[in-house]
């Protein structure tokens, strides 16, 4: 962990009670200000794993730091993290002001303490010298407890010094009155040796300010409450319950919730989903804003690669509880780390197709491409091959949880279906015996065939021709109206069999060795189901991935 | 608007002959069940003469006939009021003690059982469940040795003994499953979010309960406090067995107004009537009071009365 390493998450796993891993070893660096966006399909332990960062729930094992501080056993509420929800959680039973003050109203914050008189005292001097103080008198409000607050508003003075200011304009000679309580307090702060600074904060022996813990007075919480709703637009409505705002509106109160407690760390936990299309557009762009405003770091949570890619400064993709990839938005677009990402990023998804991949030629071949390699894609392809077969070798010959876990990982990064040992149930003696006994070995007897398996298919892969999926990105497939006069190199002619006009661009289908392959198209020219197009792609847009593992190659 | 009058749907015609059906169904059936109380409260009026002459008759025959003799039959005697404030007295603490207790405890077991992790929670909740089917008399026997023995022991005599017997009286009718299941169910229903988001903003578990959890089960609580009242209020054998031989001060009005009719209400309609009205006041009140929360209360619990 370096230095400045601001949150820290180091190896979290979790584990439910009922025996299902939902998170597996999760290990992500988080620097100030990041915005951090973790997604992935339902169900892949991202939420999870917010949970036990928010400290609602129990971490199975690994640490969590906060400026190296661990946050392991601390409860949530001590954890200095805001949370907002996809349900917006809020109180129903309390208006849109209580809501945002909740948190100000039951927390203690640190203040400097302060030698409250003689501050008065100093701040009601300077307002009694001035001649246009008394223009903050009038129109003032009937209740005494609401005059004191408009008179500090208007004069920005504390609440204290307002009320003491009001107490003595009504008398005859305020100035020789206030001279009078600001000696008494000079004396009782000497009685006490309290020691001062110009600010009246109070000092300690070493001339710090001391800080005492408090709640904050009503007139605090109200002007904070006051600025959040003011970000947020939400002034109109602070009188509301929530069952009278709209979808956009309470979340915002959410967001303001959040924001009012001035917390380092923001969780987010699919605050969008429950929005419609065009709020959930202009909200993306209010909470990267917002994010910046107030300096915050960020984990957002969702499942939408597109909000993932335009928020974050930094993508971490999740399947099945694992991390497939940690990068910016561009990393994980351009240089998908394996299938499962290159797959899940991006809309519409890249067009991944089985190529064979030719040794002797060097060349990948997919129906009528013919994709030349480079020179150097042979002994790194041979290399790839020799460790992971060598990785698995060596998995397969002491196989224990950590080697069950490599092939969990494997398959998650696949998406092929794994059905996990289903126990059989046993009866009568036999289940009282089981009670007792753990079979080990029955255990990992489903993931050990398939380790088997592929160290099989790894090892033949090493000679002759395989199969490798190759990727390449929609908007890196080239189509044009097929033109007669013209010579096309490398190139397949067909008609598409859907075209979609998004405004700007086309998506275009066409179907080639029964696999469908979409290419994004300008819409500066017609294009029909009954055109022919000539498609192509350069050898330098397609990602290679091996099939076993999922893992790139190129 | 022209004369010709459209033809109602298919469905529309069904809907209103739903509606009619259900309408006679509920009318019958609240005649049937209102139709005993307002008798009783017809003949509660009836002088002697017309209470041997006319049973038939839901109210007096004539406004001559009408009369408050069996009112004041109970509430006055030898010219000043009997101990029928005395009696509402104790009956109305004991019943509000009873009724506070039982929603504090309650919300409590409510919380604890759905938002508070322990160990032995799920066997908790069965063991209550099964409490549930065993009938409240079958612990009336033992729980009179106890409170016979223990007073013996302790030789408490007095104002002690009273409210040693209302102690007895009051705690008993506090446990009830039944009302702590609706709360359970109540916060069951509660959003785990709103619970969390509270946990993140600061609150601990009894600033979520007084703060967050209480205020929305308001309903519940009204719903609890009716079915307490209803029941501590008309509580008549358990506290006879206590109160029996000590003295008629005091009596719960429930017990008292016993007394009047005896083992013959036969005899004495009229009184029996009378004191039956008087003793039904409180509930009336009680229902008005809760009653728009309680219909609240019954469809976020999901049970139906």
């Amino acid at each position: 962990m370096s230095e400045n390493t601001f949150l820290s998450l180091r190896h979290l796993e979790k584990v439910y009670s009922n025996g299902e891993k939902a998170v597996y070893n999760f290990d992500l660096d988080i620097d100030r200000n990041e915005f951090i966006v973790i997604v992935g399909p339902s169900g892949c332990g991202k939420s999870t794993t917010l949970r036990m960062i928010a400290g609602l729930e129990d971490i199975t094992s690994g640490d969590i730091y906060l400026e190296n501080e661990l946050l392991n056993f601390k409860p949530c509420k001590d954890r200095k993290m805001a949370i907002v929800f996809q349900s917006y959680a809020l109180y129903p039973q309390m208006t849109v002001y209580d809501n945002i003050a909740f948190p100000l109203t039951i927390n203690t914050y640190p203040f400097p303490a302060v030698a409250g008189k003689l501050k008065a005292c100093a701040e009601v001097r300077e307002i009694l010298q001035k001649e246009e103080a008394s223009a903050a008198l009038e129109n003032l409000p009937k209740k005494s407890k609401d005059r004191a607050e408009a008179v500090a508003d208007r004069l920005e003075i504390s609440l204290a010094a307002a009320k003491l200011y009001l107490s003595l304009i009504a008398e005859e000679a305020p100035m020789s009155k206030l001279e009078a309580l600001e000696s008494a307090a000079k004396e009782e702060a000497a009685a006490k040796k309290l020691v001062y600074n110009e600010k009246f904060e109070l000092l300690d022996q070493d001339g710090n300010v001391k800080m005492e813990d408090r709640k904050m007075t009503s007139y605090e919480i109200r002007r904070k409450v006051y600025d959040t709703a003011e970000i947020l637009d939400l002034v109109p409505y602070l009188d509301k319950l929530p069952k009278e705002l709209s979808g956009g509106q309470m979340q915002r109160v959410a967001l303001g919730r959040a924001i009012v407690k001035n917390v380092p760390v923001f969780l987010m936990d699919e605050p969008l989903s429950n929005l419609d299309a065009k709020l959930r557009l202009t909200m993306r762009s209010e909470i990267v804003k917002l994010h910046n405003r107030i300096n915050a770091t960020t984990i957002y949570v969702t499942h939408d690669q597109t909000e993932a890619m335009t928020m974050a400064t930094k993508i971490v993709v999740m399947s099945k509880g694992f991390i497939q990839q940690i990068g910016t938005p561009e990393e994980v677009y351009s240089r998908p780390a394996n299938i499962f990402v290159a797959k899940f990023v991006g809309s519409p998804s890249m067009n991944i197709f089985e190529a064979t991949y030719c040794r002797e030629t060097g060349e990948l071949v997919y129906g009528d491409f013919r994709i030349p390699l480079s020179e150097d894609f042979r002994a790194k392809h041979d290399e790839f091959y020799r460790a992971k077969a060598e990785e698995l070798g060596g998995a397969l010959e002491n196989f224990g949880d950590p080697a069950r876990e490599m092939i969990k990982k494997i398959l998650s990064a696949t998406g092929e279906k794994f059905e996990t040992t289903k126990k059989v149930k046993k009866k009568g003696f036999k289940r009282i015996i089981g009670l007792f006994k753990r079979d080990k070995e029955e255990e990992s007897a489903a993931e050990r065939p398939i380790a088997e398996e592929m160290v099989k298919k790894l090892n033949a892969c090493l000679e002759g021709d395989h199969i490798l999926l190759a990727g390449v990105r929609p908007e890196r497939i080239r189509v044009e109206k097929y033109d007669p006069s013209k010579t096309y190199e490398n190139c397949i002619i067909v008609k598409p069999t859907v075209c979609e006009l998004l405004g700007s661009e086309y998506n275009v289908h066409i179907e080639y060795c029964n696999k469908s392959i979409v290419g994004q198209v300008d819409a500066k020219e017609k294009i029909t189901t009954k055109d022919d197009l000539a498609v192509t792609f350069s050898g330098e847009d397609v990602h290679l991935f091996d099939p076993i593992t999922g893992e790139v190659l190129k | 608007m022209t004369a010709t009058k459209r033809r109602r749907t298919k469905s529309e015609r069904t809907r209103i002959r739903e509606k009619t059906v259900s309408f006679i169904v509920l009318l019958i059936i609240t005649i049937l069940w209102a139709f005993p109380l307002v008798y009783m409260l017809g003949t509660s009026f009836k002088s002697d003469l017309d209470l041997q002459l006319h049973p038939d008759r839901l109210f007096p025959s004539s406004w001559s006939e009408w009369t408050l003799d069996h009112y004041e039959g109970f509430i006055v005697r030898d010219g000043a009021i009997d101990n029928m404030p005395l009696w509402m007295l104790n009956s109305l603490w004991s019943t509000l003690a009873t009724v506070a207790l039982t929603v504090i405890l309650d919300l409590i077991t409510a919380y604890a059982v759905v938002f508070v992790e322990f160990k032995g929670k799920k066997i908790f909740m069965k063991f209550l469940l099964l409490w549930m089917a065993v009938p409240g008399v079958i612990g009336t026997a033992p729980s009179f040795a106890l409170f016979a023995t223990i007073r013996n022991s302790l030789r408490i005599t007095g104002l002690g003994n009273y409210f040693y017997i209302y102690m007895w009286i009051i705690l008993p009718g506090t446990t009830g499953i039944f009302n702590m299941l609706l709360m359970r169910n109540f916060f069951a229903s509660i959003p785990q979010d709103i619970v969390d988001s509270a946990k993140s903003d600061g609150a601990g578990n009894a600033k979520i309960f007084f703060k967050i959890v209480c205020p929305l089960a308001k309903s519940t609580m009204m719903l609890i406090v009716l079915f307490t009242f209803t029941g501590s209020w008309n509580n008549l054998i358990w506290p006879q067995l206590l109160l029996g031989s000590e003295s008629s001060y005091w009596n719960t009005i429930t017990v008292a107004l016993t007394g009047y009719t005896g083992g013959s209400a036969w005899s004495y309609l009229g009184i029996a009537m009378a004191t039956s009205v008087f003793a039904l006041l409180p509930i009336i009140i009680i229902f008005i009071i809760t009653q728009n929360k309680m219909i609240d209360g019954l469809a976020t619990t999901g049970i139906k009365g």
